[in-house]
């Protein structure tokens, strides 16, 4: 990397800047000319202050849509919808500051917090973080999900949406003491809190360089790099923030967290949040057919978390053999066997996206066949209901098959992060 | 005002209207062989990093009017490179329009970025392929990384995918297929 490459982002990003704030005068000067014409309109301006008996308490949002599309609110009249209600319990397991009991100091008005994305500001989790003399407002609010790779959609989707395009919970911080407007960004969602791949970076008015990382409990100071040849910047963290003012210049590209003995921390030390998935947000695939390697038959799922919010699986799941609406009487071993792991059930943490497995094997009928299962019935642990799936076919050697005497044993793994970890040598 | 390391180039891309920080992360990831393709085709360093700056800020200006169907960020951006390099090779200069309309200053280049550029050339058009190797469908960009970035043999990559291995060659094949009909179709003719 050269002197040029970062110089010539500086020119690009100062003229993205430059152009931006020319877009917002011709922006904000049709917008006064609207408000001159619509008369009344600018009245309700000043009502959005939240939660802390400043000012009126907005009506809680209702239902979100059910394609989580809003349209885009005129900054003079728009008051930010907000709930009592709790965030994930994921981010909060991860968040200390959003724990830790409400003060008077983090009454803060919020007004002009129109950021269309947003859906609801959780008000009961709005924190102050006073550092270095900087103080910066944690807003927790719920975001319209994310439709067909577009981070917010511009207009309603023309069709329904698709599984598991869902809202989801993000940070958002406000520079307090900026002149207005104030800056405020996304920080961080919980998924990447927990990933340690949120770096946010603002220019504040004034020309400072507002760099924020938000990071989980345990994180007590991080390091960003600039890329090849760049000094690293090291920030304290106070109250899950790490803050700095650097002039303005490249965009960081990496962080490095550590702990208080000075320790790097890697994301995967994180504990597991620990909050069990629901059958919202799982799905499971069809079986896949395992090339045998000593006469069984084999087949591994995949358990999808498709939500927008990290949540965990463990344990095994159970298992049930149909050849057409007949239940097979065959005996299902946990864990055992030479074609599953032996390893003891472990919480599996599911990232939006992710996936976890389980293999179900059978040693195959020698002599006689007496029923091919051709579908399975599946429970996840903790997971109310159950998953119909077809069996693997049409080939014979493609199907479990069951047949009398001993033998009948199907064994099943636990679930695993990978399906590596599922096999006996896992 | 946004930036991230973790969202595609996408979301990059529709991010920079409201946040230009984003386009510094799309502008990271890609300059490297924007400007070793440029210098590898133009063989002179200096009107490559010109160039390269036509390319990024016409890519800033319309990143907005960028569109996922038809095409990747990646090859959308080539397109962009390609069309500046057609232009720079028939005009013998920069073009500099795009800068023009960003009321961008000139970046100066020094002895040290001429060195760096031309080592980049020397990748040449192996750093285009890296740069579209991102657009590959997500099956295919990982066996075609794992066998002909990290060398892997074909079983090892059938057992971690938990395919066999005909389909891992099948999926490497299509790869390349894909990146060289990719790079035929935005080739400029000069």
């Amino acid at each position: 990397m050269t002197d040029f490459v970062d110089r010539l982002e500086q020119e690009l990003l100062a003229a993205g800047r430059r152009a931006r704030a020319r877009r917002r005068v011709r922006a904000a000067a049709a917008l006064a000319v609207t408000a001159l014409l619509s008369l009344g309109v600018v009245g309700a301006v000043g009502a959005a202050i939240l939660s802390s008996g400043h000012g009126p308490r907005p009506t809680p949002t209702a239902a979100l849509p059910q394609h989580c599309w809003q349209p885009p609110r005129d900054p003079a009249s728009a008051v930010a919808p907000s709930t009592d209600a709790s965030p994930s319990t994921a981010l909060l397991s991860l968040l200390g500051v959003l724990r830790r009991p409400a003060t008077n100091g983090d009454r803060i008005s919020l007004r002009g917090l129109i950021y269309t994305p947003i859906t609801a500001v959780y008000s009961r989790y709005v924190r102050v973080v006073d550092t270095d003399g900087m103080r910066v407002a944690l807003v927790l609010a719920q975001v319209c999900g994310r439709v067909r790779g577009s981070p917010y959609p511009a207009r309603p989707p023309a069709s329904p949406p698709r599984s598991g395009v869902r809202p989801y919970d993000a940070i958002f911080l406000i520079a307090l003491d900026a002149p207005r407007p104030r800056a405020m960004f996304e920080a961080a969602t919980a998924a990447q809190v927990e990933a340690g791949g949120a770096i946010r970076q603002a220019w504040p008015e004034g020309g400072r360089s507002l760099v924020a990382v938000v990071v989980p409990d345990g994180v007590a100071r991080v390091e960003l790099s600039f890329g090849t040849h760049q000094p690293r910047l090291s920030m304290p963290v106070r109250d899950n923030l790490a803050l700095a003012t650097p002039s303005p210049g490249p965009s960081a590209v990496a962080v490095t967290w550590y702990d208080s003995s000075g320790r790097t921390i890697h994301h995967e030390q994180l504990p597991v949040p620990g909050v069990p998935c629901t059958a919202q947000e799982l799905d499971l695939s069809s079986p896949r057919f395992i090339s045998p390697m000593a006469g069984e038959h084999a087949d591994w799922f995949a358990v999808t978390n498709i939500s927008a919010r990290n949540c965990t699986v463990e344990g095994y799941p159970t298992v049930y053999l149909y050849a057409g609406t007949r239940l097979l009487p065959v005996s299902i071993a946990r864990g055992s066997g030479p074609y599953v792991t032996h390893a003891r059930p472990r919480p599996v943490a599911l990232a939006p996206g992710s996936s976890a497995y389980f293999i179900v094997a059978k040693y195959r009928c020698d002599v006689q066949t007496v029923a091919a299962a051709s579908s399975f019935a599946i429970l996840i642990p903790g997971i109310p209901g159950e998953w119909r799936r077809d069996a693997v076919g049409p080939s014979d050697s493609q199907v479990l098959q069951y047949c009398q005497g001993p033998g009948n044993v199907v064994a099943v793994s636990p679930l695993g992060p990978s399906l590596r970890a599922a096999r006996p040598l896992g | 005002m946004v930036d991230s390391d973790r969202q595609s180039d996408a979301e990059l891309l529709q991010a920079t209207a409201t946040e230009v920080e984003a386009f510094g992360v799309f502008y990271r990831r890609h300059v490297d062989w924007v400007l070793g393709f440029l210098a590898h085709r133009l063989g002179d360093a200096e009107l490559a990093a010109d160039v390269t700056s036509e390319v990024f800020a016409a890519a800033l200006l319309s990143a907005s009017r960028y569109d996922a169907t038809k095409g990747e960020p990646g090859s959308w951006l080539y397109g962009i490179a390609c069309h500046k390099l057609s232009s720079a090779v028939r005009r013998g200069a920069a073009e500099r329009r795009a800068r023009r309309r960003l009321g961008m200053g000139p970046v100066a280049v020094q002895p040290n970025d001429i060195e760096w550029i031309e080592s980049l050339a020397r990748a040449g058009q192996g750093q285009v392929a890296l740069g579209l190797l991102h657009d590959l469908p997500d099956d295919q960009r990982r066996v075609l990384t794992a066998r002909v970035l990290d060398e892997r043999e074909y079983g090892d990559i059938a057992a971690e995918h938990a395919i066999p291995p005909s389909t891992v060659r099948k999926r490497v094949s299509r790869g390349l297929a894909a990146l060289r009909a990719q790079m035929r179709e935005r080739e400029p003719s000069e």
